[in-house]
C-alpha cells in the first residue's frame, strides 16, 4: 500500500469511527425516546395539559447564574439545606430535571402534575415522610404512593415511580399517571398540540414552557397603552394560538419567546405592541442608564404568523440592575 | 486482446488517472499547508478544553456555539473554498504548466476520463483532510459537557460532514472549470459569490450564535 493510500485509509477510519461513535451516542442517549426537551418519563403526564414547563436543574446549578447568585436570599439555600437534612435530597446534586404540567381547572386544581427526575434514596425519603406522620403510604399499580393527610382540596400525593423518578401533584392525577405507566401508556402523546410544540423546543434549554390556546385564553385581551396618561386608553392584544418560551443561563441569560398568532397581521400588531413597551423602556433609560442596555438586549421580529421576542442579557448588566446595597451610615460623632 | 485504436473504457481510464493523480496530490507541500489550515480548529478545540474550561468559571462561548462558528464561518465559508481553489484550479493547469498534458492526451484516454480521474483524486484528498478534522473537533468540543450532549448533537455531525463534502464538491467543480477556462484562475477565485459565502446560509444544524 502506498503512503497516499495509507493516508486516505487512516482519515477514512477516523471519519467512520467518528460517525459510528456519534450514532452510538445518539442511540444510547437516554433522551432518544424523549420529545424535544421532555424526558421519556414525562410522557405519563396528563393528556389534558394546557401547558408544560421544564427546568433543567443540572444546567441551572452549573450555570454562571447559580454561581453568582446562589448565596442570595431569593435562591433560598436554607430551605434546600433543610430539605436535604430531612429527606436526603440535595436538589443541586440529586435532581436532574423538573417537568410540570398544568391542567384545566381553577385555583390549585390547575396545577396538575410535577415529574422530577434524578437520583433518590427512596428508603430514606419514604421513611422521612412516614416518620413525620403527615402521609398515608400505599401501593398503587406497583408504585409506592404517599397521600398527604392535610385536608387540602384537591388531595395531594407523591409517588415513587423508580429510584430516578418522582411524581407530585393531585392524588387522582398521580394515581392516573402511575396506572398509565404500569400499562405502558403515554397519555401526553395524545395531546397533539403540545406534542407538536414540544418537538420544536431545542433540547438542552435550561428552562422552557409551552402553552396552548386554552392557557392563553386567560390572559387579558387588552393592556393599558404605553405612555397612557390615565385616561383609560388601552391596546387590544391579538389572540395567540400558542406560546413557547425557552431560556438559557450560559454564557449569558438568554430568553426566547415565540407566540403564534392567528394570522400574519395579528402577529405584526402584537410585535408592534411589544416594540412599544421596549421603546418605553428606552425612554425610561434617561433615569436609569442600565435600562438602555436592557432595551437594546431585546429584539422583536415576526415570521409569518409568529412573533419572536428574544433577549440576551449579559451578567454584567444583571449585576448593574441589582439594587445597590445601602451604604452603612457613618457613626455619629461622639459628643 | 484490446483494440489499441480505441480508447480505454471510461471507468478504467479514470481509475488510472485517479491513481496517478492521488500519488502526486496527497504528499505535497500544498497538502501539508492545507492540512495545517484545515486542522487548525482541532488545536483550538484542545486549547479550549485545556484552558478555558479548566481554568475559567464563565465561558465566553458555549462549546456548541463555538463548533457551529468553526463549521460555518471557518470551514465552509473560508478554508474549504480556499482548499478547493488551490487544488481544483490546478487539476489541469498544472499539467499545462508542466507541459505534461500532451503525454496524457496522447494516451488512449478520453478527455472526460482524465478530468474525472483528477477530480476524484481532488475530492478524496480534500475529504481526507477536512472530514477527520471536523470529526475530531466535534468530539473535542461537544464532549465538554458530557456524552449526552454528543448524543443529542450527533445528527448535526452527520449534517455538517455532508455540508462540508458538498462544499468541496461545489467549489471544486467551480474552480476546476475556472482552471480549464482561464490562464490565471486563482485571481478570480477569491472573488467568488456563491450562496455558501453568505453567513445567512449554511448554518450547520443549529441556531446561529449572535
Amino acid at each position: 500500500m502506498t503512503r497516499s493510500r495509507l493516508a486516505v485509509l487512516v482519515s477514512t477510519v477516523v471519519v467512520v469511527l467518528g460517525v459510528i461513535a456519534g450514532i452510538g451516542a445518539l442511540w444510547l442517549n437516554p433522551a432518544r425516546a424523549a420529545v424535544g426537551p421532555m424526558p421519556a418519563e414525562a410522557l405519563v403526564l396528563p393528556a389534558d395539559a394546557r401547558f408544560v414547563m421544564g427546568f433543567d436543574v443540572k444546567r441551572f446549578t452549573s450555570s454562571p447564574f447559580y454561581a453568582r447568585y446562589a448565596s442570595q436570599r431569593g435562591m433560598r439555600p436554607e430551605a434546600l439545606r433543610e430539605l436535604e437534612e430531612k429527606t436526603g435530597i440535595n436538589p443541586a446534586r440529586d435532581v436532574d430535571q423538573i417537568v410540570i404540567a398544568g391542567t384545566s381547572g381553577s385555583g390549585a386544581g390547575s396545577m396538575g402534575l410535577a415529574l422530577v427526575t434524578g437520583r433518590f434514596d427512596l428508603y430514606k425519603l419514604g421513611r422521612t415522610l412516614e416518620t413525620e406522620g403527615k402521609v398515608d403510604g400505599y401501593n398503587h399499580d406497583g408504585a409506592t404512593v404517599y397521600a398527604f393527610k392535610q385536608e387540602t382540596t384537591p388531595a395531594m400525593a407523591i409517588a415513587f415511580l423508580d429510584e430516578g423518578t418522582l411524581l407530585f401533584g393531585q392524588k387522582a392525577r398521580v394515581e392516573a399517571a402511575v396506572s398509565s405507566r404500569t400499562r405502558g401508556e403515554a397519555p401526553f402523546r395524545t395531546n397533539a398540540v403540545l406534542m407538536a410544540l414540544a418537538e420544536k423546543v431545542r433540547p438542552g434549554s435550561t428552562f422552557w414552557m409551552i402553552g396552548d390556546q386554552s392557557l392563553l385564553a386567560g390572559i387579558p385581551a387588552s393592556v393599558p397603552a404605553p405612555g397612557g396618561s390615565g385616561d383609560g386608553a388601552t391596546i387590544s392584544l391579538p389572540a395567540l394560538k400558542s406560546l413557547t418560551v425557552t431560556g438559557d443561563l450560559d454564557p449569558q441569560v438568554s430568553l426566547a419567546v415565540t407566540g403564534e398568532a392567528t394570522d400574519e397581521l395579528a402577529a405584526k400588531n402584537l410585535a408592534d405592541v411589544v416594540r412599544g413597551f421596549v421603546a418605553i423602556m428606552s425612554l425610561q433609560a434617561r433615569q436609569k442608564p442600565e435600562l438602555s442596555q436592557l432595551a437594546s438586549a431585546v429584539t422583536v421580529a415576526t415570521q409569518a404568523n409568529q412573533v419572536l421576542v428574544s433577549a440576551r442579557v449579559p451578567y454584567e448588566l444583571l449585576d448593574a440592575l441589582q439594587p445597590k446595597a445601602e451604604a452603612t451610615p457613618a457613626p455619629a460623632p461622639a459628643k | 486482446m484490446r483494440d489499441t485504436d480505441r480508447p480505454l473504457p471510461f471507468a478504467a481510464a479514470a481509475r488510472a488517472v485517479f491513481d496517478l493523480s492521488l500519488e502526486g496530490m496527497i504528499w505535497t507541500r500544498r497538502s501539508l499547508l492545507m492540512a495545517l489550515l484545515v486542522a487548525a480548529p482541532v488545536a483550538f478545540a484542545i486549547l479550549y478544553r485545556l484552558v478555558l474550561v479548566a481554568h475559567t468559571a464563565v465561558r465566553p462561548v458555549t462549546p456548541e456555539d463555538l463548533y457551529a462558528v468553526i463549521v460555518a464561518m471557518y470551514w465552509i465559508r473560508n478554508v474549504l473554498p480556499l482548499a478547493a481553489l488551490f487544488y481544483a484550479t490546478s487539476l489541469i493547469a498544472d499539467e499545462v504548466e508542466g507541459r505534461t498534458l500532451t503525454y496524457l492526451v496522447t494516451r488512449p484516454l478520453t478527455r472526460g476520463s482524465i478530468f474525472a480521474g483528477k477530480f476524484a483524486a481532488y475530492l478524496v484528498t480534500a475529504f481526507s483532510l477536512a472530514l477527520p478534522a471536523a470529526v475530531v473537533t466535534f468530539f473535542l468540543l461537544l464532549s465538554t459537557n458530557g456524552w449526552s450532549t454528543v448524543g443529542s448533537a450527533a445528527g448535526d455531525l452527520l449534517r455538517d460532514l455532508g455540508v462540508m463534502a458538498l462544499t468541496l464538491v461545489a467549489y471544486g467543480a467551480l474552480f476546476a472549470l475556472l482552471g480549464v477556462l482561464l490562464k490565471r484562475p486563482v485571481i478570480p477565485g477569491p472573488m467568488r459569490g456563491s450562496p455558501a459565502s453568505s453567513s445567512r446560509c449554511c448554518r450547520p444544524g443549529r441556531a446561529w450564535p449572535s
